[in-house]
């Protein structure tokens, strides 16, 4: 089973490539469209339809074998383009799900502990507003911008992020990273004013509980078992399923 | 006693005029200045100044005052006792990596020039022994 994957997507193309299928990263920047469909030959493209060009609209059309499943809004112009060249196709606004490969092995690192941490692989409101009583460690790092803060620590580079998270006791998350956090022990809280409370009440049996919900409903192999599932790929989806129960 | 001074000029700064007036104020500390890039110094410094390529055979104590002289002392390997006067905390204007700067820090005696940045180096590092010297004639009396 050879599958392509928009490079915006890649937390799908990970499980994807665990469950040794074949997969190909659609990178816009390095490969031009036709070569990377062309090489990959692809029986399934999972496509971003925020990115979606009109090459890869011709791409799609000229493959009437292959499966496709997009993510993000149809409303767009080449979106209803392409429902008008092959018919509905199985798609989803946008998902939710934690990186079980990438955070679910994070180790306890006494250096990298911390009461509060805030870490940003997207933007997070607030967060050079507010202040926390200087004998809480609380370190901010950021992958996108410098934040104007004192508390601010620089990159974190992102084999450390899991870690820095699982030795933490209470993260400020944006909204799409609170699985990851729930994954790695840590509670998260979305809006940085919150951190204080979070960080004063017991949370343990709370965050177990959400924990158990994440590892049986929410982590990017059941995204991709449901991906299986819409394009009729039932015995795929279910082997996803399997392959995620033995890595737990 | 033997210190090394690691900048990375001699040129105009407020680092470099209280460096060099306070080296030309204690005969006593044995000093040397290695420089990564030559401009004309502020002040004529009483002592040995030359290029960064001489610290290799440096014994002694060897003092940084950035990130990246801190960088050259660890690389040159040389058998020093490593001391980091942190004048600018740089990554809270620069986007640095924390894991290599903290490896970094950690290999160092830190001192700070304030309270202030006291509080910040601990928050950054989680070390708790962090001294404070308000000002270059004080690092002197430390150096001691």
């Amino acid at each position: 089973m050879k599958i392509l994957v928009d490079n915006s997507l890649l937390d799908i193309a990970t499980p994807a490539a665990y469950c040794n299928f074949q997969v190909s990263v659609l990178n816009r920047s390095t490969t031009p469209v036709y070569d990377a469909f062309d090489i990959a030959n692809p029986d399934i493209y999972i496509g971003d339809l925020n990115n979606l060009t009109t090459s890869v609209l011709k791409n799609i059309e000229e493959r009437p074998a292959l499966r496709i499943f997009m993510v993000g809004s149809e409303t767009t112009e080449l979106a209803k383009k392409l429902k008008q060249s092959i018919g509905a196709f199985p798609y989803c606004n946008g998902f939710d799900f934690a990186d079980i490969l990438k955070y679910s092995k994070a180790n306890y690192n006494s250096s990298l502990a911390t009461d509060i941490v805030a870490i940003e692989e997207y933007p997070i409101d607030n967060l050079e507003k507010v202040y926390f009583p200087i004998d809480l460690t609380y370190r901010i790092f950021s992958n996108c911008r410098l934040v104007n803060h004192s508390n601010y620590c620089g990159l974190l580079i992102d084999s450390l992020i899991g870690s820095t998270l699982k030795s933490s006791k209470c993260s400020i998350v944006n909204p799409k990273n609170v699985l990851n956090s729930i994954l790695c022990d840590c509670f998260p809280v979305t809006e940085p004013e919150k951190a204080i409370e979070a960080l004063n009440t017991d949370n343990s049996a709370l965050l177990k509980q959400l924990k158990e919900e994440v590892l049986n409903s929410r982590t990017n192999f059941h995204m991709l078992a449901e991906i299986f599932n819409q394009i009729g790929l039932y015995a795929e989806a279910n082997f996803v399923l399997d392959k995620l129960k033995d890595l737990i | 006693m033997n210190v090394a001074f690691i900048v990375n000029n001699l040129g105009n700064s407020e680092l470099t005029y209280d460096l060099i007036k306070e080296i030309n104020k204690s005969p006593d500390i044995s000093s040397n200045i290695f420089f990564q890039n030559h401009l004309p110094p502020i002040i004529i410094p009483e002592c040995l100044s030359m290029n960064i390529s001489g610290l290799s055979g440096f014994k002694g104590k060897a003092v940084a005052f950035d990130l990246q002289s801190a960088a050259l002392i660890d690389e040159t390997n040389c058998k020093t006792e490593n001391i980091l006067y942190l004048y600018n905390l740089e990554w809270l204007y620069n986007v640095i990596n924390y894991k290599m700067c903290v490896d970094l820090l950690n290999k160092f005696k830190i001192y700070a020039r304030s309270a202030s940045h006291k509080n910040i180096i601990q928050n950054f590092t989680g070390r708790k022994d962090i001294e404070v010297v308000g000002s270059m004639k004080e690092f002197f009396e430390c150096l001691n």
